[in-house]
C-alpha cells in the first residue's frame, strides 16, 4: 500500500526546499519544478519503500495521483477487480 | 586480492582546449536555471579538435606524465587503452597506434579493453594481473573514450553531461598507492539503458540511476569488508563523476561528506577517476576508495593504500 503521505514525504525528502504538500494531486511533476532526476529519485526510493517495481518507461507516472493509481493496480490481487 | 607488487606510481592527464558552452545549450534544451548547478555540474566540458584521434589524447596524457616523472619508454612491458571509442574503425587497436607513436618498444605488448566508466578500475587489476602472469615490470595505462565522437547533438538527456579528456597511469613496482581486493559486476540485463545506437548515444537515465544507486554503495560496502577497513578510516572516497546528481546521491546513500564536485570538464568517462587521483597526496591520501560505473552496466571497485 502506498499512500499519499508516504509520496509527498519521499518528494520532500528528495527535493529539498520544496513544498511537497502544496503540490496538487493531478499537477504535472515537470510544471511543478520536478526534473527527470527527481522523479527517478523520488520512484527510486517509493519502491525501496514499500516493494513496487515501477515501469522502465515511467514516463506516464508524472503526477502524485498517477503514482497512487499505478501503486493500487499493483497491490490489487489478479482478478480481485474484475467481477 | 590483487597483485601488491605494483602500484600506482604517477598519473598524467589531458584536457582538450575547446570547450561546449553548456549555459547556453541548457537554455536551448529549456532546462530550469539551476539544473545546470545543482543535478549535471558541469559548465564547460571540453571537446577534442576535429582532427584529434583517440591515440592523439592518449599521447598528449603521456606527455603530461611525462612532465612529473621522467620515463624511458624502452622500459615499458605493457601499453593498455581503455576505449569505445577508439581510432577509427577499432583495427588496429589504439594501444598499438599509441605504442608506434610513443616509439615504444617491440617487447612491449599492448591491447584495449572495452569497457567505459568502470573501465579505470577494472584495468588496474587487468595490468597488475598481466604484469603478475608475464614478468613484466612497467606498465603504461591510459584512458580515453571521447564521446563527442557519438554524441547526438539534438539529444538533451546527454549533450551536457559529457567531457572529452584522455590519462596516462604509470604503473610499477615503485607506485605510491597498492591496490586492494576488488568488487566488480555486471547487470547485462541493463546493457541497453546506455548503448550507441546508429552512431549515436543514446541513455535512458532513470535506469542508470537505478543501477547506480542500488549497486555502487553496497560495492563499496563490500570493498571496504574485503579490505578490512572502516569507512571512517578512508581518506578519499573517490567516485566515477557521471553527473553531480549521481555523485551527491551516491555520497548521501553513503552517509559520507559531500565534496565539491570535481569535473567542471564533466563526465570524462573512464578517465574520470584517474583525473581525481592525480590531484591527490598519497601521503596526506594513504586509503582511498575509487568506483567507476556505468556502461555495461557495470561496477568496480576497490581499495588503494599507500605504500
Amino acid at each position: 500500500m502506498v499512500t499519499e503521505r508516504q509520496v509527498r514525504d519521499v518528494i520532500a525528502r528528495v527535493r529539498e526546499n520544496f513544498d511537497a504538500n502544496a503540490l496538487g494531486k493531478h499537477v504535472d511533476f515537470d510544471e511543478a519544478g520536478l526534473d527527470s532526476l527527481d522523479q527517478a529519485s523520488i520512484l527510486l526510493s517509493l519502491q525501496e519503500e514499500t516493494g513496487i517495481e515501477f515501469p522502465e518507461d515511467a514516463s506516464s507516472l508524472n503526477t502524485i495521483d498517477a503514482i497512487l493509481n499505478y501503486a493500487s493496480a499493483q497491490q490489487t490481487p489478479p482478478g480481485h477487480d474484475r467481477g | 586480492m590483487a597483485s601488491d607488487r605494483f602500484g600506482i606510481a604517477a598519473i598524467g592527464a589531458y584536457l582538450p582546449e575547446q570547450t561546449q558552452d553548456n549555459l547556453s545549450l541548457a537554455r536551448k534544451f529549456g532546462f530550469a536555471n539551476d539544473f545546470l548547478e545543482t543535478k549535471i555540474g558541469v559548465v564547460a566540458p571540453r571537446l577534442k579538435a576535429a582532427g584529434q584521434e583517440t591515440s592523439d589524447l592518449c599521447v598528449e596524457a603521456f606527455s603530461d606524465l611525462q612532465a612529473a616523472r621522467s620515463i624511458d619508454p624502452a622500459t615499458i612491458d605493457l601499453a593498455v587503452v581503455v576505449t569505445q571509442n577508439p581510432d577509427g574503425h577499432g583495427l588496429p587497436h589504439t594501444s598499438a597506434i599509441v605504442h608506434r607513436k610513443l616509439k615504444l618498444p617491440k617487447s612491449c605488448f599492448a591491447f584495449d579493453v572495452s569497457l567505459g566508466c568502470s573501465g579505470y578500475v577494472a584495468a588496474l587489476a587487468i595490468v597488475t594481473g598481466f604484469l603478475d602472469a608475464t614478468g613484466g615490470r612497467r606498465a603504461l595505462l591510459f584512458t580515453a573514450d571521447p564521446y563527442s565522437k557519438v554524441i547526438d547533438p539534438d539529444d538533451r538527456n546527454t549533450r551536457l553531461l559529457f567531457g572529452d579528456a584522455a590519462s596516462a597511469t604509470l604503473i610499477d613496482a615503485d607506485g605510491d598507492w597498492r591496490l586492494g581486493a576488488f568488487d566488480l559486476g555486471t547487470d547485462g540485463q541493463k546493457s541497453h539503458a546506455l548503448e550507441v545506437r546508429n552512431g549515436r548515444l543514446a541513455m535512458d537515465g532513470r535506469i542508470v540511476f537505478d543501477f547506480c544507486m542500488l549497486n555502487v554503495p553496497a560495492s563499496i560496502v563490500r570493498t571496504l569488508e574485503g579490505n578490512g577497513v572502516t569507512k571512517d578510516e578512508v581518506s578519499r572516497f573517490v567516485l566515477h563523476t557521471g553527473s553531480k546528481f549521481i555523485v551527491d546521491s551516491l555520497r548521501q546513500r553513503l552517509g559520507v561528506s559531500p565534496a565539491a564536485f570535481p569535473a567542471p570538464y564533466g563526465n570524462t568517462v573512464s578517465s574520470s577517476i584517474p583525473m581525481q587521483l592525480k590531484e591527490l597526496d598519497p601521503g596526506t591520501n594513504p586509503v582511498v576508495v575509487i568506483s567507476g560505473f556505468g556502461v555495461g552496466l557495470g561496477w568496480a571497485t576497490t581499495l588503494l593504500r599507500a605504500f
